[in-house]
């Protein structure tokens, strides 16, 4: 079982770990959601009260 | 392999398929990874490693998948530059971050466990190296596309490049057999099986499939993204036709 030692290379590690999954998470439901409704209120308002061509 | 590009051709089939596969995906990697983190905190310290021996169920599984995402993405910009399939041109661009982040992992946990294992974080030899320029790569991929306006003229380049880097892929796999390295050699997939110690071997293997699914959710997810991003884009430039 895990008592602490090596805690300072073997926390790190893990942390940062959790950190880019947590990122990669983030960033890819992010990325996916405003490009869709990027897209949907140019379907269903037009491009100019959708803000344009680009967010 | 017919089905391939008949597949990657229809977007709409994509989006139906990547709706309820994405979600679960990510389930099977949360759950494979829950007990995965449970059986490596359980198993017994290793007799040279010692507690350090944890961080290789997250840092071998991140190398895996570093040259996984890679073949991903050599594999669909192949197929982008071939058949100029949008779906596959789409699929390499979203697999790109993704293959730098784990390659990212890989290099920092690597360094976390080769500083009490090696006394240093870092050291020269032929695996360290290769993984690192495969990181160069990644980025080098995601500099070009961003670099051009023309989406297709980036497309094809970055094509082009990814192809080209996937030279680096038997290097990365096969350096610490052709050169003296202090990095181990291969203890997993290996012709005469395995060397690890089953005890390391579960955890280790729950990790790697949690990884794998992880990295399919997530890569849909960026597909759906990329697609929903040309459709938008598409739209505007009619919109602003007339």
């Amino acid at each position: 079982m895990f008592d602490g030692k090596y805690a300072e290379f073997i926390v790190p590690a893990f942390a940062i770990t959790a950190v880019v999954f947590a990122g990669m998470v983030a960033f890819s439901l992010n990325h996916a959601r405003r490009w869709k409704r990027r897209f949907e209120d140019f379907d269903r308002i037009g491009p100019d009260r959708a803000g344009g061509d680009r967010p | 392999m017919s089905w391939a590009p008949a597949f990657l051709s229809n977007p709409e089939r994509f989006m139906a398929f990547s709706r309820w596969a994405a979600p679960m995906f990510g389930a099977i990697a949360v759950i494979l990874g829950l007990v995965g983190l449970w059986l490596g905190f359980s198993v017994p310290d290793d007799y040279q490693q010692g507690q350090t021996v944890r961080i290789l169920f997250i840092h071998v599984p991140a190398a895996w998948m570093s040259m996984f995402a890679y073949v991903c993405l050599a594999g669909a910009s192949f197929l982008a530059l071939i058949f100029r399939h949008t779906l596959a041109d789409a699929a390499a661009q979203a697999a790109a971050p993704l293959g730098a982040a784990f390659t990212f992992l890989a290099l920092v946990t690597g360094a976390l466990w080769g500083r009490p294992m090696w006394g240093a974080y870092w050291v020269w030899d032929a695996r360290l190296t290769s993984v690192l320029v495969m990181f160069l790569i990644y980025l080098a991929y995601m500099a070009l596309r961003a670099s051009l306006d023309d989406e297709a003229k980036a497309a094809r380049a970055a094509a082009i490049l990814a192809l080209v880097g996937a030279i680096n892929l038997p290097i990365v796999k096969f350096s610490v057999d052709w050169w003296n390295t202090l990095h181990q050699g291969a203890s997993v997939f290996r012709a005469d099986g395995p060397t690890l110690a089953p005890v390391y071997l579960w955890p280790l293997a729950f990790m790697g499939l949690a990884y794998v699914a992880a990295f399919g959710s997530l890569w849909l997810v960026r597909i759906r993204g990329e697609l929903w991003r040309r459709r938008a884009e598409a739209a505007a430039a009619r919109a602003a036709r007339g």
